[in-house]
């Protein structure tokens, strides 16, 4: 497939790389139909962010349609249309299961190099270095996705699911340090804010449109 | 341990621990029980002659606010002269600090998703889907 590659400082390109594979029991391979490139991915590119390796995969706001699933993924089905949160979350840890999924504590296996550095590590993120897992990203034709799950009631504690509601839920509309999207259109009932106007942004919109109705 | 071979129980409170690594590095040695307090600490020590002098124990707490098990690990050892003594350093690693760490993360991932998640990117590889599943689990040491 073809994907946007970090080759170095100033330099990225479209290449030819391998189409992603199942690696892990609960991963899903998305045929990706809408990708972005984020203000965050300047700092790749201007060379801000330590420990990228010549050839990454970038990219870390995708939508598209699921092609594959691994064997453990209950409640997707191939051909579901979803939109993946850039915060890779495995669901089940403490961080997790407070909903605080930017800082969930399974899903970054170098989770040591970003210990030393900042003295916690984060979640895995998608195409944003090693530091934050080498995860393959989403300028892409493709990209496997690892805790692939549809948002569910039992998933936010609350009984309902509403139109507009991020439909997949595999990590989370919390970002931290981007501000907590839900609870930010919650507190500002009747009036929403933005400055910006970028994926989480737009999720935003739709938490509110969702959250008015 | 990425290179543990295996644990075999060889009496009520002895084992024997064989690891293998590449170019035939290979050690083993038997581990005695020394404390053992149900649902709370496991300490253990090499038996007296053994070809590595190591010991250690594992301690289970629970964490403050309900907020599961924290696990401590302890852990030592004496290299021996010789190529034993290579094993030895190569088994417990040049950083054996960051090895356990890793290693406790690969705990808890197993027992809280009961898989180890896996990058596309391990080591030095770059953050590009790998050619084969099979060769990028091999070399992780982990199995689907």
């Amino acid at each position: 497939m073809k994907a946007t590659c970090w080759m170095g400082l100033r330099d990225v390109q479209v290449r030819n790389v391998p189409d992603p594979i199942i690696l892990n029991s609960r991963d899903a391979i998305i045929k990706i139909t809408s990708t972005a490139i984020c203000g965050s991915d300047l700092h790749l590119y201007n060379g801000f962010i330590p420990s990228m390796r010549k050839g990454d995969v970038v990219g870390h706001e995708f939508m598209g349609e699921v092609v594959e699933l691994g064997r453990d993924v209950r409640n997707l089905e191939i051909g579901d249309r979803v939109v993946v949160p850039f915060p890779i979350a495995c669901g089940r840890c403490e961080q997790c299961s407070r909903e605080m999924y930017s800082l969930c504590e399974n899903s970054n296996p170098n989770a040591w190099m970003a210990e030393k550095m900042w003295g916690y590590s984060p979640c895995g993120v998608f195409g944003y270095s090693h530091l934050l897992g080498g995860y393959a990203g989403g300028q892409s034709e493709y990209a496997r996705v690892p805790f692939a799950r549809r948002r569910t009631d039992q998933d936010s504690g609350r009984a309902r699911r509403r139109p507009g509601a991020l439909p997949f839920r595999h990590s989370s509309d919390r970002v931290h340090g981007r501000g907590n999207v839900r609870d930010r259109a919650r507190r500002r009932r009747g009036r929403l804010g933005l400055r910006t106007c970028w994926p989480v942004s737009l999720s935003r919109v739709h938490i509110f449109w969702a959250r008015s109705e | 341990m990425r290179d543990l071979e295996s644990v075999t129980r060889i009496g009520d409170q002895i084992s024997r621990w064989k690891v293998r690594g590449p170019g035939g590095l290979a050690a083993e040695w038997d581990a005695q029980i020394v404390t053992n307090q149900q649902d709370h600490m496991i300490s253990w020590r090499s038996v007296p002659d053994s070809p590595i002098d190591t010991r250690g124990s594992v301690r289970f707490e629970d964490a403050p606010g309900g907020r599961g098990t924290e696990v401590h690990v302890e852990l030592s050892y004496v290299p021996p002269a010789g190529r034993l003594g290579h094993a030895a350093t190569w088994i417990f690693g040049k950083s054996p600090r960051q090895q356990l760490r890793e290693g406790l993360k690969r705990v808890k991932q197993i027992l809280e998703l009961g898989e180890i998640p896996l990058s596309d990117g391990p080591g030095l590889r770059p953050a590009q889907p790998p050619p084969s599943a099979d060769a990028l689990r091999a070399a992780e040491g982990v199995a689907l």
